[in-house]
């Protein structure tokens, strides 16, 4: 064999350029193909006679009437691309009649496309498409066919937009493994429930809820679920009801708007839970098990109520992520660190505080008030701590004032200031704090 | 690097040996050879004491085949083999060609999706024109040809 490296790294271009690419099989070009969006690789169709049909064979399908606003300036030029497009989809799904779609992307703005979902959704489905995103920022409601409930081959499925889930009796989702609602209308609370249970190996579910979508008891109770996600603005004045049964749940996100009542069943396996939003105690018990928590200053603030009588101790939680950004915010930090015995990184990612006034007038600041006693966690775990955003007001200053001089196993504390360009008078009080502070840890530390 | 060396060794780790379609023997760990379905396949057909032979494979080919089995055998942490990827894609057009087909007929799944990743990111974001210049084809259409699919695909070509 010759030595070295038996092919030259990417060189100067030799000579001829001949057209090897077009003698490749279709398998190979379709693989390539399919790593375009469906209009580039339809582009594809006018370099040779070669390529006029490979795209057809492309597994991967995404249409998108959103057109440029070029197009867009001239409504009657908008609607002869949106018939192309409709000709170009009705054909596509013509030509792979029978063969496979591994994926489908539709997006839909405009009403001309509106009408043509249910048809394209009912064409896919007969290629035994394995993941089906379906999209309409179109206000009025419409139905999806029957179905896309009993597709078994469906591996991944999403639906943004107004659609009406009118089920049918035997929902049937063997091979559904991550599933998207996104304000979607559902007929009742069964209806819902049942979906849920029609999906036996369901691992991710992310539901967007707002206004009044037929469901006041939201029950996901689904054995195999690791990861859900649930974001909810819902309509002042009704009684909504959230109760989740995940027992090996892995990730929660959970962001509600308003005060509805959450219950979660203790879910021993949890790692990370995101909380944005209202929060409540029975909420807490239910994810006392994780390891990493991610709390909003609105989570916070929500929390003031559950003094720590009522917080659980979370045995497992080893970071503590805290989104504070205005004063009352911070109330419940004493309880949380009494409560995390084995907290290791606290952090404050982006501690947006008010900014005081020049003047000093307009001050609002945040209390601190310490733990009676030190938490467990400042004895004997707690080793990092991260302050972002910090402005010098009182409460931040004795806040890490105290953590520096309790946290006896502390290895590095990171404080980055705000940014305050253009005031160099505030620049420069932060820095002289920046030296108070520096010294005060030098001096705890002896 | 990949040699012809027989199996001499008393390692316990058994030796496939594949022949390229120009006769080169490379003696390759069977974890590694077995990342090819192709090779697997002709394995369990009894293949597996005798030399393998790919007759669609030229040595030069192999050879950078057989290091990429290598390389995706060993052990080698996600972020290593990212980068040693990203490097083993690094090359002429031709040789991508050669590579694609041949992982094609070996059927290893995941460098065929390397490759074909790396030749759709040549293609993105370009002009028909300019993939035409890339890669050297030749327009066979007439003018009058080429302005019906344009029609046709109007939205794809706004």
């Amino acid at each position: 064999m010759d030595t070295g490296r038996p092919f030259p790294k990417k060189s100067a271009n030799i000579g001829d350029n001949v057209d090897r690419i077009s003698k490749l099989p279709d398998e190979a070009l379709c693989h390539i193909l399919s790593f375009l969006t469906t209009k580039q690789a339809v582009s594809t169709s006018i370099l040779s006679k070669r390529w006029e049909h490979v795209w057809t064979l492309t597994p991967n399908l995404d249409f998108s009437d959103q057109f440029s606003y070029k197009f867009a300036e001239d409504y009657s030029n908008c609607t002869t691309v949106f018939s192309s497009l409709k000709d170009y989809v009705d054909r596509v799904l013509f030509y792979h009649g029978g063969s496979i779609v591994r994926k489908f992307h539709l997006q839909c703005i405009t009403k001309d496309a509106s009408p043509n979902i249910y048809a394209w959704v009912c064409a896919v489905l007969a290629c035994n498409v394995q993941e089906l995103i379906v999209e309409t920022s179109f206000c009025n409601s419409q139905p999806l066919p029957w179905r896309v409930f009993t597709c078994k081959t469906l591996v991944v499925l999403r639906i943004n937009g107004m659609f009406v889930l009118d089920l049918p009796t035997n929902i049937c989702f063997p091979c559904l493994k991550i599933l998207s609602l996104a304000h979607v209308v559902y007929v009742d609370d069964v209806s819902m429930h049942k979906l849920f249970s029609s999906c036996p190996i369901l691992e991710d579910l992310a539901i967007v809820r707002q206004g009044w979508d037929g469901v006041q008891i939201m029950n996901i109770s689904v054995p195999s679920l690791k990861r859900l996600s649930i974001s909810s603005h819902y309509f002042a004045g009704c009684k909504y009801k959230t109760e989740i049964k995940t027992p090996f749940l892995e990730y929660i996100e959970f962001k509600d708007s308003s005060l509805t009542n959450s219950s979660m069943s203790v879910s021993s396996s949890l790692v990370e839970a995101r909380i944005d939003g209202r929060c409540s105690s029975e909420f807490l018990n239910g994810i006392s098990q994780v390891k990493v928590l991610v709390l909003s200053g609105d989570a916070m603030s929500s929390l003031n109520y559950v003094r720590d009588s009522t917080m659980p101790t979370f045995q497992n939680l080893t970071k503590l992520m805290l989104y504070v950004s205005e004063f009352i915010n911070w109330e419940p930090l004493p309880d949380f660190l009494n409560s995390s015995p084995k907290l290791e990184v606290l952090v404050f990612p982006e501690a947006r505080l008010v900014v005081p006034k020049e003047n000093g007038r307009g001050f609002r600041g945040f209390y601190w008030h310490s733990p009676e006693m030190e938490p467990e966690c400042l004895l004997s775990s707690l080793k990092t701590i991260e302050i972002n955003n910090f402005v010098g007001m009182p409460g931040e200053i004795y806040l890490a004032e105290y953590l520096l001089q309790y946290a006896e196993v502390l290895e590095m504390m990171t404080i980055r200031g705000y940014n305050f360009s253009g005031r160099p008078r505030m620049q420069k009080k932060l820095e002289a704090l920046r030296n108070e502070i520096i010294d005060f840890a030098r001096d705890s530390s002896d | 690097m990949a040699s012809s060396e027989s199996t001499t060794t008393s390692t316990t780790t058994k030796v496939l040996r594949l022949k390229s379609s120009d006769n080169e023997i490379f003696g390759v760990e069977e974890k590694a050879a077995l990342q090819s379905e192709t090779i697997k396949s002709l394995a369990e057909d009894g293949y597996s004491e005798d030399v393998i032979p790919l007759f669609n494979v030229e040595k030069k080919t192999l050879a950078k085949i057989v290091e990429w089995l290598n390389k995706h055998a060993s052990g080698s942490s996600k972020e290593e083999l990212k980068r040693w990827d990203a490097d083993f894609v690094d090359v002429d057009k031709d040789v991508l060609y050669d590579l694609l087909l041949a992982s094609n007929y070996l059927n290893i799944e995941v460098l065929l999706h390397q490759l074909a990743q790396k030749v759709a990111d040549m293609i993105k974001g370009k002009k028909p024109e300019e993939i035409r210049q890339l890669f050297g084809i030749k327009n066979d259409f007439t003018p009058e040809e080429e302005a019906e699919i344009r029609r046709e695909n109007a939205w794809a070509f706004e």
